[in-house]
């Protein structure tokens, strides 16, 4: 496998090459968020193989990928969910890949997760509330500001969190990750499940939340909604980057590519036997 | 492994679970029974009396382990069980003939006692099928100890996890009052199986006559204490060969596939409800035969001590938890390590030895959840009785 | 039986007799439950401990009183001033023994957590054995214990109706907590979804240790109530730990009112049992109460859980 650097910076379409590229710069000059060699792993499941990620300040980046491609255990590595080596992210150039999960929202990092996942017996100011109520970071974002982002929530304030509609639960969702006035606000699948319509409203207030300063991540399955919103995409594929690039420089067979792993690159891997291969010796004690 | 496994592999591939080791620990055990069995001939009424002791716990331990360390039925009433059989048994030594008191209004003019007041005076005479000789007795406590946690099933398995843990208790409570309000059983005042009951049987009799062959100062009382003993020991030979049959047959299989992931497991045909109902009236039914047996003394039994959660459960619990849940071994090394402390030092310490119990009971949980036994296992890998099936490919041989 | 049976139904005034004694008692069940279910609703946490705990309160109360005394003060013990001591002391023990020992044993296996209480109630029992002797114990608050108001044909205690008054102002307070402060939307976060919850900045053992704290509290009142009513000795705690079970299950899992409810359903039950059947069938009365409850409604009388 070549070990030079890719001729074309922004495109790395091989996917065998991610792995063994050499690292950028572990700190990049402007990059708020950015991870060198991202491994993680689900017990002796291995999910990511070696990620090299940024996101520079003031900007929307987009991740695509299939099922299973490692997008949301990527995001799950960024705000401390699944434990990393300290030096494996960077914050602001701060190492935080062995943070604890509830440290990322004082330094500015929060996360809408896939589903929602609001709190069910709180309603939904309360869900907002508690979005803002272990951090001191000073910033636009408040109930007021939330509410005028998204009207109907100011409506139903007061109701549960579980008896809004999908779209309106996933208001307050990003409502309750912006209340702590992140610098970096990670969008987990917030597309997911909602009819196109509903989407579009979501989607409409991207370029509110980046005016404000902060920079997004958003994972997407819906290629033409990631191309539309991000200034720059990676696509990941069983858990390596096989492709980054501007919207514009990059062409649909391309995409195609990376996304399904029909590419030229060859042999299929032996990485997905490899991976799956689970120790049975340590599970046998207590008789099996 | 299942990936390298090809449909025409399945010709050279075997299933074995025993080992050399696991048959030598199991001719070792058969022999530490028969061995176990001299022990009255020593004709040291201590000894025997602490063996029987000790047996107890095992068996209690190996019950419990069973329940919640296989089905994950962590049980806090089994001390119901305990009772029920002790009581099964003295009703079982009962004849409705037996004297509960004397009439004082109706004085007789020889001996000038009151006339005298039997069972069948105050209870249906049909009620008492006693005196039934004891091993007849224990084994009628056992299949009551089984039809009793039917009933009490259907109000524990309404509750889940640690609820389920309080829920036992409670009826545990609950039988231990009822029990506690049965007047032909002593009313929660305590009563004694006399020891004239025991030599109402010949077999008993002739252990007493055998053993004065020996030693002709051999007293009744250590005649009947070996016959005790006897019981006591084939119950828990029995009980523990019957529990290594169970963990290690499809059913501990279905137990693990449970413990692992119960709804994938349902999904596969295993019915998790019923088969922790059928264990759980298995293990009450043992319980109580175990119960039964200890019961055949002279001492007496009221219920707060008969149905002692101390003594029944919560020591067991320790013993289980410091010898190694969920493995066939912990609960014998947690009886030995427990007997050898609770000889040792409640001399020394006093009181204070529950404190030091509870003490290690919760250092073992926190720091080796395993027990000592599953140490012993994370060092070396060694198990004494093979449960782990091992797949075996041609002549690969694998865990599995 | 059927004739005192039919005596008891039959006479309004005995009927009522049990309902103010039941709901006072209940009151009391209501008190011993409210920490268990507090604990159980944020942290699945079944403290089998719990009952000695309020044992333990009520020692410590004892402890008081006899220092004073030792002190060469009037014995009798204000309840108020007692609380202002235990409260806090029962608090920063709950929340070392949260931090220090529950928090690591908590996870999907049920096992851990449920022995290592019931070794602490192990320990509690036989500590407190050693420490004051298995002898029954009382202590004197003075006035309260023997106060009564007449309301024509009988006497209610004063302590009766500050159970009462005391159940209703914890339970509101807890529900105040819960509901309307940012530590209760704490508590309800975790509880509802644990992991994230941390990713709002939210510190979950801390979380834990201040609701067993907060428990502990609510265990302090409850002794302090208990001690001030009656006799106890080291051994009371497990029949404690068993009637706030039943109170919070016959109410129904997450429902501070439901536990309450069931708190008096345990005690009016008692009350009749004994009543009608003799004073030896108290107990057992309660606990077939709260088994017909479970067959018939096994969520409880106020369902309000949603798992």
């Amino acid at each position: 496998m070549s070990a030079t650097p890719n001729p074309t910076p922004n495109l790395t379409a091989n996917p065998n090459l991610a792995r063994t590229a050499p690292a950028p710069a572990a700190q990049r000059s402007g990059a708020v968020l950015d991870t060198t060699g991202l491994t993680a792993f689900y017990g002796d499941f291995q999910a990511l193989f070696g990620v090299d990620f940024h996101l520079d300040a003031g900007e929307v980046v987009a991740i695509i990928g299939a099922n299973g491609a490692g997008k949301s255990t990527f995001l799950k590595s960024l705000v401390g969910l699944i434990g990393n080596a300290a030096d494996m992210v960077h914050f602001d150039g701060q190492p935080i890949g062995a943070m604890h999960p509830s440290a990322g929202v004082g330094l500015g990092l929060a996360l809408v997760p896939e589903g929602r996942r609001l709190f069910s017996s709180l309603t939904v100011e309360e869900n907002l509330l508690i979005g803002g109520q272990h951090t001191r970071r000073e910033g636009p974002w408040s109930l007021e500001a939330i509410y005028d982002l998204f009207p109907v929530l100011g409506e139903r304030r007061n109701n549960p969190g579980q008896a809004l509609s999908g779209g309106q639960q996933q208001m307050v969702s990003i409502g309750r990750a912006l209340m702590s006035n992140p610098r970096v606000l990670l969008c987990d699948e917030i597309s997911l499940g909602l009819a196109p319509i509903v989407i579009r409203d979501i989607y409409a207030c991207v370029p509110q939340i980046r005016a404000e300063g902060t920079s997004i991540v958003v994972v997407e399955q819906d290629i033409n909604q990631a191309l539309a919103v991000a200034d720059r995409v990676y696509c990941f594929q069983e858990g390596r980057v096989s492709l980054t690039g501007t919207p514009a420089a990059l062409t649909r067979e391309q995409i195609k590519a990376a996304y399904f792993g029909l590419a030229e690159a060859g042999q299929p891997s032996k990485k997905t036997a490899k991976s799956k291969a689970i120790k049975t010796k340590q599970n046998g004690g207590r008789g099996a | 492994m299942t990936q390298a496994t090809k449909p025409s592999d399945h010709s050279s591939l075997q299933i074995r679970q025993n080992t050399a080791t696991g048959t030598i620990a199991l001719l070792v055990f058969l022999a530490a029974g028969v061995l176990a069995a001299c022990l009255p001939l020593l004709g040291n009424t201590l000894a025997v009396q602490w063996a029987r002791e000790f047996l107890m716990l095992l068996a209690l331990a190996s019950l419990w382990n069973l329940l919640a360390g296989y089905a994950g039925l962590v049980s806090v009433g089994q001390q119901a069980f305990v009772g029920f059989g002790a009581y099964a048994f003295l009703h079982f030594s009962l004849s409705a003939d037996k004297s509960i008191g004397q009439d004082w209004t109706q004085i007789d003019p020889i001996t000038g006692l009151g006339k005298t007041i039997t069972l069948a005076d105050s209870f249906p005479a049909w009620m008492f099928v006693g005196p039934l000789h004891p091993l007849v007795s224990v084994l009628l406590a056992m299949v009551l100890g089984g039809l009793l946690a039917v009933p009490l099933s259907w109000i524990v398995f309404r509750l889940r996890g640690p609820y389920f843990a309080i829920g036992t208790w409670v009826v545990a409570v609950v039988v231990q009052l009822v029990v506690g309000q049965l007047g032909w059983l002593g009313k929660g005042t305590g009563t004694a199986i006399s020891l004239d009951y025991a030599f109402r049987f010949g077999d008993i009799n002739a252990v007493h006559n055998a053993f004065q062959a020996i030693n002709p100062d051999t007293k009744k009382v250590f005649a009947r204490e070996a016959y005790r003993f006897w019981m006591m020991l084939a119950a828990t030979m029995l009980i523990l060969l019957g529990i290594l049959v169970v963990i290690r047959s499809r059913i501990g299989l279905a137990l693990a596939a449970i413990r692992d992931n119960e709804a994938a497991a349902s999904a596969l045909g295993v019915n998790p409800t019923r088969l922790k109902l059928l264990l759980f009236v298995a293990v009450g039914a043992a319980t109580a035969l175990v119960g039964a047996i200890g019961a055949f003394d002279e001492s007496g039994l009221l219920p707060v001590k008969n149905f002692s959660l101390l003594e029944y459960t919560a020591f067991i619990i320790f013993i289980v938890v410091i010898g190694g849940i969920g493995s066939f071994e912990g609960p014998i090394i947690g009886s030995v390590i427990y007997f050898v402390a609770d000889k040792v030092l409640t001399g020394l310490v006093g009181e204070y030895f529950y404190i030091v119990l509870g003490v290690i009971g919760i250092l073992v949980m926190l720091f080796a959840p395993k027990g000592l036994w599953g140490l012993v296992q994370e060092r070396t890998g060694f198990t004494l009785f093979p449960v782990r099936r091992h797949v075996i490919f041609g002549n690969k041989e694998q865990d599995a | 039986m059927i004739d005192q049976l039919l005596s008891v139904v039959l006479d309004p005034l005995r009927l009522l007799d049990i309902l103010i004694d039941g709901i006072s008692s209940g009151a009391q069940y209501a008190l011993f439950a409210a920490g268990l279910s507090l604990i159980f609703g944020i942290m699945r946490l079944v403290n089998l401990a719990h009952g000695d705990f309020i044992i333990l309160a009520a020692y410590i109360l004892f402890a008081i009183s006899w220092v004073l005394g030792a002190l060469g003060l009037p014995p009798e013990l204000n309840p108020l001033l007692a609380l202002l001591i235990a409260a806090p002391l029962l608090f920063a023990l709950g929340y070392a023994v949260q931090r220090g020992v529950l928090n690591n044993t908590l996870g999907k296996d049920i096992l851990p957590p449920l022995l290592v209480t019931f070794a602490l109630s192990v320990i509690l029992q036989n500590g407190l054995f050693l420490i004051f002797s298995p002898d029954t114990r009382s202590i004197d608050s003075g006035a309260l214990s023997t106060a009564g108001i007449n309301i024509g044909y009988r006497q209610v205690p004063v302590l009766a109706l500050t159970t009462v008054g005391t159940a209703l102002a914890v339970i509101g307070g807890l529900q105040y907590l819960f509901f309307r402060t940012a530590l209760g939307r704490d508590f309800r976060a975790v509880s509802d979804d644990p992991e994230i919850a941390q990713l709002m900045g939210i510190n979950r053992r801390q979380v834990f240790a201040l609701s067993m704290g907060v428990a502990m509290v609510v265990v302090a009142i409850a002794g302090v109530m208990f001690g001030v009513a009656g006799s106890f000795d080291p051994y009371l705690g497990p029949s404690r730990l068993l009637s706030a079970f039943e109170a919070v299950i016959i109410g129904g899992v997450g429902s501070l009112w439901g536990t309450l409810a069931g708190g008096i359903v345990l005690g009016i039950s008692e009350q009749f049992g004994s009543r009608a059947f003799g004073e030896e069938f108290k107990q057992i009365s309660g606990h077939v109460a709260f088994l017909i409850i479970l067959l018939l409604r096994p969520r409880g009388l106020f369902p309000r859980d949603k798992d």
